[in-house]
């Protein structure tokens, strides 16, 4: 086979970033549309009922070679341009296919790790002889998607096959810049942490809570689960390091359109299910930061910056999750968003700070020893009920502990108290 | 009818055992003067055949009056069960013996039908004190095959073999590499009278091919090459394939992993036989015969 057939053509050592990142495009989707363009290799998939989008670009620098003869196509020779030397003229052109995301992620997953682990004879040169290099490789419509991995014993060649461009629904899920109502910046690993806990206690409902502040480190973003057993705070710490940036938006009607002006002063409610978040917060693990948006139509975005370990020069590939907040159409509608502001319901739910136990969050070489995770706090829970924590003066963390109104504390799991706002949570 | 053996290592005993413990349970032990082959064999399904050198026990005494053979069938688990008791064990010595099976009620009709039910006794001895040992015995029942069933058991003959290939630990990586690939049922081996080894595997909508980078060492055919010369260059590599199932294609790649050296053979569309020395001083090897699928004729 010549270049010369060849529509796409490109070559990478970073398998074992590619592996992770398709990963979560796989825990979505079955069949993944791929488009390649000057900017790098994009794939999109959706869920099976079109409810979450997530689309992931790897970006060109990933690859040590990368040509794109998108107009082979359609001249059928001689002009062979390589994107390398040219990107301007190709700017505009791009091919697309659709493959089955999950084979394509079983075979890109390869383990290398136990390759160095036999046979004494290579112990000294584990280092670079067995680093896999990987080939993309199309020749256009109706032909597989072939990827090649070579180490210096084994060649292996796989073929995808190629669909027909699948159903769009990438309208649906634009998001308007214009238009949005809350844009912030976290930590991967923390907000991941978050999802965790939420997960832990059996989340049903996740109302997202955020009120900007001039003062940065008065900035609130709380995270409150609804479940079985009452409702669970928890505080997203607020330091620079966590919290990197935090921008509230409300609109306002002007004759027949809407403004959107930055305010501080009023608190942005958003509703979801939390099964959508138990989805994708997985993925937030191998992120170095998200950015979480929503847009006055509800549709939110969390956009994973994902680096390299193992080349700090690449930028990172970005996946995007996009979904949209849950709210019934009768309760809520673009021109009913009033309700997202300043409800008062949630305003109670994160004020009422009295008697409140603190669980802390932060990563964990910044834990103060003193102060107790959610771990530790379910632990002793358990083993010694009488003796209950110390609540701790910072605000990291904050789960709902009303059990000393309880003449005694449980020690073992108990079924929810008579429905009220603010059941305790037992655990 | 005679049989008295003693064990001192299970090393070579167990890791046999062990090897084709997940083909199946059921197995042919037969005792002849210089081996003890161990047969695990079904109709139309793998088999592997297994021989352990007389040198491994220290004591090995087998009488019987077809030529001192004497051939029973039984459950390889509790057998390996017994061994590795023994094995944890601080004994120094365990005794293998073929005893008649104890009968409770023995009535006149049951006398005939049980003539062949016989059972192996494992005895050992384990020191607890200076004083004091413990003895522990294993009765593992057994059927003593009569000669004509013995005889009817067979090692599988290939008509024809193209290439036979000797592989060493360093092709582990190959096989590692395939098992990603759990999808289709079946695997195709190809292998080339020059030394090239190619795996595939095609599935509805992905199709694999790993090759091995490196020639490796092959055997040379004597018939083949002759009838090759005739019509093309000697320098030609020709490839052979045989498509097996994977699953017995995996408990081949896990044997192979178990073993000191394996040769390779391909009947092409025929069987894949994979010849395994166990161990460095060569007492066992285990040959595993994997049928091919049946060709369509078109």
């Amino acid at each position: 086979m010549s270049s010369h057939d060849l529509v796409f053509l490109a070559t990478t050592n970073a398998l074992s970033h590619i592996s992770s990142v398709l990963g979560c495009i796989a825990s979505i989707g079955t069949t993944a549309k791929v488009t390649i363009n000057s900017h790098g290799v994009h794939f999109t998939a959706y869920n099976d009922n079109q409810t979450i989008r997530v689309a992931l670009t790897l970006a060109k620098s990933l690859f040590t070679s990368f040509i794109l003869n998108a107009d082979h196509n359609a001249q059928e020779s001689n002009t062979q341009i390589s994107v390398t030397q040219d990107s301007d003229q190709l700017e505009e052109s791009e091919i697309s296919l659709s493959l089955d995301v999950q084979l394509f992620v079983e075979s890109v997953n390869i383990h290398t790790s136990h390759q160095t682990t036999f046979g004494g004879n290579n112990a000294s040169t584990n280092t670079d002889k067995n680093e896999i290099e990987c080939t993309f490789s199309y020749q256009g419509d109706g032909h597989p998607f072939a990827v090649i991995f070579e180490d210096n014993a084994i060649l292996e060649r796989v073929e995808f096959q190629t669909y027909a461009d699948q159903e769009d629904f990438e309208e649906r899920f634009s998001l308007d810049e214009t238009e949005l109502v809350l844009s912030t910046l976290l930590s991967g690993s923390l907000l991941y942490d978050v999802m965790k806990d939420l997960k832990d206690v059996n989340t049903d409902a996740l109302i997202v809570y955020v009120k900007d502040n001039p003062i940065p480190s008065n900035r609130k973003l709380v995270f409150i689960s609804q479940s079985e057993i009452g409702h669970s705070k928890h505080q997203y710490p607020s330091q620079k390091i966590y919290l990197q940036d935090l921008s509230v938006w409300k609109p306002q009607k002007m004759n027949d359109n809407l403004e959107f002006n930055q305010t501080i002063s009023d608190s942005l409610t958003c509703y979801y299910r939390f099964e959508t978040w138990a989805k994708i917060f997985r993925s937030f693990k191998i992120s170095n930061r998200i950015k979480l948006q929503k847009s006055i139509s509800g549709l939110t975005s969390t956009s994973l910056l994902v680096r390299n370990p193992h080349d700090q020069s690449y930028t990172g590939s970005v996946i995007d999750f996009r979904f949209w907040e849950n709210v019934n159409d009768e309760e809520i509608d673009n021109l009913n968003w009033e309700y997202c502001y300043n409800n008062t319901h949630v305003e109670q739910l994160v004020e009422d700070d009295q008697n409140i136990k603190i669980i802390q969050y932060a990563l964990s070489n910044n834990l103060d020893p003193n102060q107790i995770t959610l771990d530790d706090y379910l632990k002793r829970r358990e083993t010694r009920s009488h003796a209950r924590p110390q609540a701790t003066e910072t605000p990291f963390i904050i789960l709902d502990d009303n059990s000393h109104k309880e003449p005694e504390p449980s020690t073992t799991r108990r079924t929810p108290a008579p429905s009220t706002i603010d059941i305790p949570l037992f655990l | 009818m005679k049989l008295k053996l003693c064990v001192s290592n299970t090393d070579v005993l167990l890791s046999t055992l062990s090897a084709i413990q997940p083909l199946r349970k059921l197995c042919v032990l037969r005792f002849t003067p210089v081996h003890l082959c161990i047969i695990s064999m079904a109709l139309n399904e793998p088999q592997a055949w297994c021989k352990i050198s007389q040198e491994v026990f220290p004591l090995y005494e087998v009488e019987s009056i077809r030529d001192n053979v004497l051939c029973v069938e039984t459950n390889i688990d509790p057998l390996i069960n017994a061994l590795r008791n023994f094995d944890k064990s601080n004994s120094d010595g365990l005794s293998i013996r073929l005893q008649r099976r104890p009968v409770a009620n023995e009535g006149p009709e049951s006398s005939k039908k049980n003539r062949s039910m016989a059972v192996l006794s494992l005895i050992y001895t384990e020191h607890v004190s200076m004083a004091s040992s413990r003895s522990y015995s294993f009765k593992i029942p057994v059927k003593v095959l009569k000669a004509e069933i013995d005889q009817g058991i067979v090692e599988p003959q290939l008509t024809h073999a193209e290439v036979l290939m000797k592989l060493d630990r360093d092709i582990l990586p190959l096989f590692r590499r395939i098992e990603r690939y759990k999808r289709s049922g079946y695997i195709c081996v190809t292998g080339t009278n020059r030394g090239r080894l190619e795996l595939s595997i095609e599935e509805d909508s992905r199709k694999v091919q790993l090759s091995w980078k490196e020639f490796l060492q092959v055997q040379q055919l004597e018939g083949e090459t002759q009838q090759q010369s005739q019509f093309s260059t000697q320098d030609q590599d020709m490839p052979h394939s045989v498509q097996i199932k994977l699953k017995d294609w995996r408990l081949g790649a896990k044997l192979t992993e178990l073993c000191y050296k394996v040769v390779m053979i391909i009947s092409e569309n025929h069987a894949l036989v994979l010849h395994c020395i166990l161990n460095e001083d060569e007492t066992a090897e285990v040959t595993y015969y994997i049928g091919g699928k049946i060709q369509d004729q078109e």
